[in-house]
This record gives C-alpha cells, sequence and structure tokens, in this order.
C-alpha cells in the first residue's frame, strides 16, 4: 500500500472520528460528566416564625457550613476525605471527613460578603471543590399592613413589626420604638404589634408610621422604617 | 483529483455531522417560548378593577363568598364538602348541609396541609426549629402525633406517604414514612450534610430537594428517584427559586440575577425548562388545573394564577423576598392559561374587591383561594 493510501485512510478515520464525537449532544450533558459539589450554609439570626424563606447572617452572627458531594446518582461518603474550608481565602477549618464546620461572621463594619469555598484535593483523580458568596446583610424591620397599597378605610387598624436578621433567638430580646404620625402611641400589651385608632372625625389623610427595632445586648445592630398609610374612610 | 473530491466530500460530511450535534444539543436544552400569549395578551380585560366584567372569551364575574373566616390550608371533596384548618388548629367540614369543627385543636399551629384525597390533615406546631408533627384523620375525628423530627415535610400527591427531613448529629436525612402503615416506619432515601432543605413532590415516585429561596442568594435544585434512591442535581445557583408542580410540570420562579424581579418557565419531570413566561407571578400563587380533554392516559393541565394587577410595582420589588417577609400584598386577577396555545382566560374575581390570592384551585366549577390580606378562604361559581 503506497503512503498515499495510508494517508488517506488516517485522514478518513480522523475525520470521522471528530465528526461522530461531534454528532453526539449527550457527550458532554453535565449530569454525566462528573460530581457535582453541593456548597450549602444556614445562618442562625432571629426570623418571624411565619418566614419560611433563607435566613440570611449579619455581622456578629454564626454560619454553618455544610458540603456534599452527588456523583453519579448517588451523595459520596466524604468520611475519609480531607477537607479543607476557607473564609476569604483563610483557611477557616480542615480535618479528614470534615462536611460541616461553623463560622461567626466578623463583627467588622463594612462586611457585605463572605467568599466560602471547600477543597477536597485527594476526591476522585483531580480532587474538586466550590465556593459561593454568603451576603452579609443588615438586620431589617418591616412594617407589615394586610393591604397592596397600605391603604385602610377603618378608624382603627392593626400595624405589625416584623423584625428580621437580628442576633437574637425571641422578640422579647429586642427593643421596639413606635412612632404614629409623629407621637407615640399608648402602651401596648405586644410591642410587635400596635392598634393605630383615629378619631370618628378624621379626614383622609397620609399617616407616617415609623419603627425602630435595637438589639440593646448588642452596638448599633438596629433597623429602622417608615411608611406611609393612605386613610380613606 | 477524484481522490481530493472524494476527501473533501467526507470533510464536508463530517463538518455536517458536527453541526448536526450542536443544533441537536441546543434544542434539546432550549426552554420553547410561545410566540403568542406567553405575557398577557395585549388588550386581554381583568376581570375586576377597571377591566369590567369578564375578558376576552369565557370566565363571566360572579359572586364570591366566605368560605371559612379564617384558613391556614383547604381540601375541596368531590362531593363539594370543603374541608379546613383554620390559625387555631380547628378542623372544620362543612358539606352542603352540615358544618361540622373538631372538638380537639392543635395549639401553636405553624402550618398544615391535607394530604391527596381530603382524609388527613399534617400539622406543624409549636417551636418553628423544632416543631411537633400531628396527623388528623378525618373520618375519625382525631389528632395522633407523629414523631417526625423534622422541620419541613409534604404529602405525596396520590396516597399517604410523607416526605420529609429528619434531623441528625451532623446533618439530615431525607426520609419517607407511609402513614397509612399500621406502624408507619420511616424509608430512609440518602443523608444529607446540609441541615435546612426543603422538599417537595414531583411525582409519585420523585421528589425535589431545594435550598431555601432568597432573592440574594443562589441555591441547589436536585431530583431525587425514591426507588432508586439516586439524585440528579439540576441547579446550584438557582436564585430564589420557589416551586409548584402538576402532575406532568413544574412551575418555577426565579429571581432576577441582578436586581428586582424575577421570571417564571415550566420545567419537566427530567428537570428541563420546557417554556417561559413573559408575566410574572409566584408559584404559591398558581396550581395546575386538568384541561378539559385530560384524561387518565392524556393528563394535560393548565395553570391557574393570579396575578398581581400592579405588574410594575410587583417587577420592582425583591422576589420572593419582600412578598415572603409581608412587606408586599398584591391585588390579583385570576387567569386560566392554556399551556398548548398560550391564550388567557380570565377566571372572574369579585367585582370590586382587593385579593392577594394564595392556594387558587377550581373543583367542580367553583374557585377557591385564601386571600392573603384577611385570611380568609373564598369562594365563587365560575364558568370556563
Amino acid at each position: 500500500m503506497t503512503s498515499r493510501n495510508y494517508l488517506f485512510k488516517y485522514l478518513l478515520l480522523t475525520v470521522l472520528f471528530v465528526g461522530a464525537f461531534g454528532a453526539t449532544p449527550w457527550a458532554s450533558r453535565a449530569q454525566n460528566s462528573g460530581p457535582v459539589v453541593l456548597l450549602t450554609w444556614r445562618a442562625e439570626t432571629y426570623v418571624p416564625q411565619e418566614y419560611e424563606g433563607r435566613v440570611l447572617p449579619i455581622s456578629g452572627s454564626k454560619i454553618t457550613l455544610a458540603v456534599d458531594v452527588a456523583d453519579k446518582g448517588a451523595l459520596a461518603s466524604l468520611s475519609t476525605q480531607k477537607v479543607y474550608w476557607y473564609v476569604n481565602e483563610h483557611l477557616a477549618a480542615a480535618g479528614t471527613g470534615l462536611t460541616r464546620t461553623s463560622i461567626s461572621v466578623s463583627s467588622r463594619p463594612g462586611t457585605d460578603v463572605l467568599d466560602v469555598r471547600v477543597a477536597l484535593p485527594d476526591y476522585g483523580d483531580d480532587g474538586t471543590g466550590a465556593a459561593v458568596q454568603i451576603p452579609v446583610v443588615a438586620p431589617e424591620t418591616v412594617i407589615s399592613i394586610p393591604s397592596p397599597a397600605k391603604r385602610v378605610g377603618a378608624r382603627s387598624f392593626e400595624v405589625r413589626g416584623l423584625p428580621y436578621f437580628f442576633n437574637v433567638t425571641d422578640t422579647g430580646e429586642l427593643a421596639f420604638s413606635w412612632q404614629v404620625a409623629g407621637t407615640t402611641p399608648p402602651a401596648y400589651n405586644d410591642p410587635a404589634s400596635i392598634t393605630v385608632t383615629l378619631p370618628d372625625n378624621a379626614p383622609a389623610r397620609q399617616i407616617p408610621i415609623s419603627l425602630s427595632i435595637a438589639n440593646p445586648s448588642v452596638d448599633f445592630e438596629n433597623a429602622s422604617q417608615e411608611i406611609s398609610v393612605d386613610f380613606k374612610p | 483529483m477524484k481522490r481530493w473530491l472524494v476527501i473533501t466530500l467526507i470533510i464536508l460530511a463530517a463538518v455536517i455531522l458536527v453541526g448536526l450535534g450542536i443544533y441537536l444539543r441546543g434544542r434539546s436544552i432550549a426552554p420553547k417560548n410561545p410566540a403568542a400569549g406567553g405575557g398577557l395578551p395585549e388588550g386581554t380585560t381583568r376581570p375586576g378593577g377597571t377591566g369590567g366584567n369578564g375578558g376576552a372569551s369565557g370566565g363571566a364575574t360572579s359572586t364570591i363568598t366566605v368560605a371559612r373566616s379564617a384558613a391556614v390550608a383547604y381540601a375541596v371533596l368531590p362531593d363539594g364538602t370543603v374541608e379546613t384548618i383554620g390559625p387555631d388548629g380547628t378542623v372544620v367540614v362543612a358539606s352542603t348541609t352540615a358544618s361540622v369543627t373538631s372538638p380537639l385543636r392543635i395549639q401553636n399551629l405553624l402550618g398544615a396541609s391535607f394530604s391527596h384525597d381530603g382524609a388527613k390533615v399534617l400539622a406543624r406546631a409549636g417551636d418553628p426549629l423544632d416543631p411537633r408533627w400531628s396527623v388528623f384523620d378525618l373520618k375519625k375525628a382525631s389528632w395522633q402525633p407523629l414523631a417526625l423530627n423534622a422541620r419541613v415535610a409534604a404529602w405525596s400527591p396520590n396516597d399517604y406517604r410523607v416526605a420529609y427531613f429528619t434531623k441528625k448529629l451532623s446533618g439530615s436525612s431525607l426520609a419517607v414514612m407511609d402513614l397509612k402503615a399500621q406502624s408507619p416506619k420511616p424509608q430512609v432515601i440518602m443523608s444529607f450534610a446540609a441541615d435546612d432543605l426543603l422538599v417537595d413532590w414531583v411525582s409519585p415516585s420523585r421528589l425535589m430537594v431545594r435550598e431555601r429561596e432568597s432573592a440574594l442568594v443562589g441555591g441547589m435544585l436536585a431530583m431525587v428517584d425514591i426507588a432508586n434512591k439516586t439524585i440528579q442535581v439540576l441547579r446550584t445557583d438557582a436564585k430564589g427559586a420557589e416551586m409548584v408542580w402538576g402532575a406532568e410540570e413544574g412551575l418555577l420562579f426565579e429571581a432576577a440575577p441582578a436586581g428586582p424581579g424575577g421570571s417564571l418557565s415550566l420545567m419537566n419531570l427530567k428537570g428541563e425548562t420546557t417554556q417561559t413566561f413573559t408575566f410574572l407571578t409566584l408559584p404559591s400563587k398558581c396550581s395546575f388545573y386538568p384541561t378539559a380533554s385530560s384524561s387518565q392516559a392524556s393528563p394535560g393541565e393548565d395553570l391557574l394564577c393570579a396575578i398581581p394587577r400592579d405588574a410594575k410595582g410587583f417587577g420592582l420589588s425583591q422576589l420572593p423576598d419582600d412578598y415572603r417577609k409581608g412587606s408586599l400584598f398584591t391585588a390579583d386577577d385570576l387567569f386560566r392559561i392554556d399551556l398548548v396555545d398560550g391564550t388567557f382566560t380570565p377566571v372572574g374575581a369579585a367585582q370590586n374587591g382587593d385579593f392577594d390570592v394564595i392556594s387558587p384551585s377550581i373543583r367542580n366549577g367553583i374557585l377557591y383561594f385564601i386571600n392573603r390580606l384577611d385570611g380568609k378562604l373564598y369562594k365563587a361559581p365560575v364558568a370556563l
């Protein structure tokens, strides 16, 4: 066989191989292409009991980090794997099988994101890992009135004050300070909920309501909100 | 010359094969975007509000009444009996002729849900971080404690199994328990190092596991096969992901990558996006509704959605966070959305009322929903 024939057959095989590989849309589907690292976290700050969304961390709060690896349809056992945890590129914790660890958010103001990374250098052939950014938020105060446009028609209506993401376990640890149209409302049993009562002849108007919530045991851990209620009898 | 022609044809064939592969791969993951009706069609008249009665087709407006003065969850039986559980933990069964209130109630109720046939109620009470679980049997009118040691649990869509995450010393385990059994025992599916995950039933054989949602963080979405005990991770970066499932598809909301608002799409049982929408609402304000021509062999479904009237204001909110925190309330209009041709049919609601609709459903020609503004269960006859 001449060298030209060999060249021809080599070229044919190469081109067919490349074409066959490119024609398989399933070849590079992510689901079959290796382990997926699940880096999850949970912050421990206060939220109202009816809130079912993600609890976010603030300065000084504790966060629990966890890692799982989904590989070939199963969760891999990591009990013998070396696990390294990094926060803002500083080694925070390391250990064999250390799939969970806790960190505290720095109390320094100005921290608004934590870069968290987990590395499993001995997993599989090349090691694996993942990284997430955890937002560090400020505590929040929500004045809640169940009305789409904060519009009320009754002369007496209830307003709820909802604290989010404070470093407490109970609202009893928080101080609530209400103002309705510039004045402090009469004493209330539950500081998280007040009843605003207007005189019988009160005209239609905008009523400003503000609420400040503070954690007295931590400096600067407070949040305020002011809303305007549209009173139309 | 002939040899070079052959070589050229071979190379051309290879290029065509590669191009075909790229095209096929793109098509298999590209979502279908309906050419028309994906958003609210121009000129669609909203029922109630400024739009007056009815709409483009069908959907007569009708009188709306209160079915129960306070409801956390409800179920409607085929004979029209309405079962509700109130925030005070009492269960009320109201047939067309009589209303019966259970003598016992659950204190400090946090949440509840009815089984697929309304025969049982699963209730969560007490400390949100370590809740007590109980099951109410409506036939026996009795409560039984349930040792779930869980924060979240969900009913199967077609039997008395409950899926839940049980706490471990280090993480959590996803388990399924069949409450039909005399002595229910947990069947552990898999164990995670993570300990604050949510679980939804996708189908009788599959579960969706996800992280709690916020517009500010990405989270994991994964499909779990119960029988094979396998997991398929769909996403690790889904922001603010909230879902509701029908028989064949799920409605997925995701927060915008940056800024307010978000988007809605349909996901099939394999976790693939099949359709995107241009209107905006939350899955908790929607449900899947069997089409007129659906059958057991061909279970087609439409979407029943409450869509905020102030679409602009809703889209400028941080979703779903603002809604979940109680700082955002909406006034909605209800639509039935045909998922095949994309048409929107207004579903009659109150003529002059504002309702922040959650958990809508249509049973026996009657619309039911809970109004988040006052916590009441409302109903109205509808013609679709």
